[in-house]
Order: C-alpha cells, then sequence, then structure tokens
C-alpha cells in the first residue's frame, strides 16, 4: 500500500475535483439552507456542521488551482495552503458528522450535489492518512487478512464444514461456475 | 468634471470596460469549469439523465417541500422576494429595456413605471432583511466572507440608487444617474470574480446534480 501523505491526500483530492464540483463551488451564495437540512445541524445547533462548511478545505483547493483568481492568489502568496492539521480536523466533519443521506443536495436552490463532494473529500481525507481508525484497520484487515472482520481463511473453511454438517448443502470453495461466491478470499 | 462629462463618461467608455470584463471574465469562469471534465462513467445507467437534468433546472426555482419551507421560511421568503424584485427592476424597467435593445437589437413589452417602483422596493426591503440575518444568524453569519458583504453593496447600490434617481431624492438627477450606472459598472466587473457568478453557474450546477441523479436512477 501506498504510504498515506499531505501531498498525496491533495494529490488525490485534485484528481476528484470534477466540472460538477466546480460548478457547485461557483453557484454557493451562502444562503445556509443545507444547515437546515441537515440533522447534525439540527441535532447540535452548531453552524460549523452546515453541510457546505464541511467541504470547505476542498474548496480552497479548487480555488487555489483551478480558478484564474486563486492562482494569482497563490502565486502572491496570499492563498492558505491545506495542512495535515486541517485534514486531520476535517476527517471528524466528512466521517462522523455526515451520513451522505442527502437532504441538503435536496434542497439547495442553487442545484448542488453537496453529498456528492463530500464523497470526493474523503477520498483525500483518506489518502492523507485521516480516515477514521475503524475504517483503516477494516481496510488493512481486507488486504492482509482477506476479511474486513479480520476472520482468516481456516476460520472461514471451518464455518462452511459447519454449515455443510448441519444442512447438508455444498458450499463450494474456489470452484469456476458457481452459484454462490465468497467474497471473503484472502489476499494472495 | 462637472455631471455633464461625468455621464458621458460611464455611458460610453465606462459601460464598455465594464462590459469587456464581464464578458471575458464570465467566459473564462466558465471554460474553467467545463474544462475539468467528468471522469467515465463505469456503471450501468438508467437513463441518460436528460429529462431529469432539465427538470432539475426548472424544479429548484419553485418553493420546496412544505417541511424544508418550513425550516428556511425567512431564507425563502427574502430569496424570492429579492430576485423577483431584482428581475423586474433589470429586464422590465422601460430605459433598461432601451439600452438592453441598444445593446442586443430586440426589445420587449416593459411595466409601468410605479409597478417597477413596487418591485424596486420589495428588492430594496429583501436586501436588508438578507443583510440583517446575514449579521445575526449563527450559520449565515458563520458562513460569511468579506466577499458576502461587498457583493450585497454591490448589489444593493444600483437598486438604491436607482431608486434614488426615480424619484430625484436629495441630489441632482444628472449625478444620481451617473452614479447608478457607475455602480452597476462596479457589479458587472465584480460579477466574474465572486458569488455573482450563481446567477450563471446554477444552471449548470441544477443540469449536473439532476442529470447525475437522473443516471443513477433517484429523485432530484
Amino acid at each position: 500500500m501506498t504510504t498515506a501523505t499531505l501531498e498525496r491526500g491533495v494529490q488525490i483530492l485534485k484528481e476528484q475535483i470534477d466540472a460538477p464540483t466546480a460548478a457547485f463551488f461557483s453557484s454557493c451564495v451562502h444562503c445556509g439552507m443545507c444547515a437546515d437540512a441537515c440533522l447534525f445541524y439540527t441535532e447540535t445547533g452548531d453552524p460549523a456542521y452546515t453541510p457546505i462548511n464541511k467541504l470547505e478545505p476542498m474548496r480552497r483547493l479548487w480555488e487555489q488551482e483551478y480558478t484564474l483568481v486563486g492562482r494569482i492568489k497563490k502565486l502572491i502568496g496570499l492563498s492558505k495552503p491545506i495542512t495535515d492539521e486541517e485534514l486531520g480536523e476535517w476527517s471528524d466533519m466528512v466521517y462522523h458528522a455526515c451520513s451522505l443521506c442527502g437532504r441538503c443536495s435536496m434542497v439547495c436552490p442553487v442545484g448542488n450535489d453537496i453529498s456528492y463532494m463530500i464523497r470526493k473529500i474523503r477520498e483525500g481525507i483518506s489518502a492523507a492518512g485521516h480516515a477514521p481508525e475503524g475504517l483503516i484497520g477494516a481496510t488493512t484487515r481486507a488486504v492482509k487478512i482477506g476479511s474486513p472482520m479480520g476472520i482468516r481463511l481456516h476460520a472461514l473453511q471451518t464455518q462452511a464444514r459447519n454449515i455443510k454438517e448441519s444442512s447438508g448443502l455444498e458450499i463450494p470453495f474456489d470452484q469456476e461456475g458457481v452459484d454462490t461466491w465468497c467474497c471473503c478470499r484472502p489476499w494472495r | 468634471m462637472n455631471s455633464a462629462e461625468f455621464l458621458l463618461w460611464v455611458r460610453g467608455p465606462g459601460l464598455n470596460i465594464a462590459l469587456a470584463i464581464f464578458t471575458i471574465g464570465m467566459l473564462i469562469r466558465l471554460l474553467e469549469i467545463f474544462m475539468l471534465g467528468r471522469k467515465q462513467n463505469l456503471a450501468e445507467l438508467r437513463s441518460n439523465g436528460v429529462s431529469a437534468g432539465l427538470r432539475t433546472i426548472f424544479t429548484r426555482s419553485m418553493p420546496a417541500d412544505k417541511n424544508s419551507m418550513r425550516r428556511s421560511m425567512f431564507t425563502f421568503v427574502a430569496g424570492y422576494g429579492f430576485h423577483i424584485g431584482l428581475f423586474v427592476a433589470i429586464f422590465l424597467l422601460t430605459p433598461h429595456i432601451q439600452l438592453l435593445q441598444s445593446l442586443l437589437g430586440f426589445g420587449w413589452p416593459a411595466l409601468p413605471t410605479p409597478v417597477v417602483d413596487l418591485f424596486t422596493v420589495i428588492a430594496l426591503i429583501s436586501l436588508m432583511a438578507l443583510l440583517w440575518r446575514r449579521l445575526t444568524h449563527p450559520v449565515v453569519r458563520y458562513l460569511s466572507t468579506p466577499q458576502d458583504y461587498l457583493v450585497w453593496a454591490a448589489t444593493f447600490l444600483p437598486l438604491l440608487t436607482g431608486y434614488m434617481s426615480y424619484h430625484h431624492l436629495w441630489f441632482p438627477y444628472s449625478w444620481l444617474l451617473g452614479v447608478h450606472i457607475l455602480s452597476v459598472e462596479f457589479l458587472l466587473i465584480l460579477f466574474p470574480f465572486s458569488k455573482l457568478t450563481h446567477a450563471f453557474t446554477l444552471f449548470i450546477s441544477r443540469w449536473y446534480t439532476g442529470m447525475m441523479a437522473g443516471e443513477k436512477g433517484v429523485a432530484s
């Protein structure tokens, strides 16, 4: 696996920015209606949980990299670069304070698909190594052991044998053309 | 500079400079957006998304569902009041239509001036209400940047000076008219470099949101 660094996070985040994202950031008028639609804002009353604010690092990166004015500002040193600490802070905002329910995208008067962008900023934040620990662990286990829950092959085979004994059903392993597909294969 | 020279400048070179910056700036902004493109979608599409995209462009101008309306009532009322008022003031006042006719080559019927005057007042009151909200509501205050206040002022001034010119308030008419045109030129110059671009890009946003939802086969 590639090591997670700030540079990689920023690079991945840059690659995530597409024409819809640019149109969305260009259209936001800071009206605050997405906050009224967000359960994390309505339940806490914390304005930081306003959906569009959860994308602030990505918005700055878009401005700095993909707009003329932003590039000039970056050139003369007027823009605030994205830091590792900031992406770490924003991890909470986009993983713990968003369920991707999409209500913000449904009420935005200019039609910004905010949850679409939350999905994108998560790519950059995880590439920078700031995904929630549980997710990093599950991914590591899936790659190293073959299962996000950490179930090893022999445990799976034992379980399959038990099911076969109790139900009498054949459970095929690594066979072509079968109806059942076991997706918890170990990584080899 | 006397008022006649000032008026000549704002109606001639001033307007040309502002229009040039506005047009070239907006072209650059739109190119910046479209040149980014979209990644190829490898999922099997439920539809090509065209009808959903076009529908979303219209439906987002309509009032939302009751629950969302109730939650954001202030923004809804002031937002509609301001935008409808501004639209009428810009596009349905006789002198404005005459100016646009000289630029575009075609015109359209105007509303009686007292009616436009009423809409201007609605827009002015709505804008003041929105500024008050921006200064007091925790969310909008939190989101606001200096640009939001600059854009507010740049939108408020043409409406205010237009209203003052029509009613000949406090200052000589020719100066008021000149300042009115100058304030519009400031708005035009600020337009491509601020959130004012939403007047154009919101159609792109709504299109993408509706189209991508249509491709997935979900509501938008």
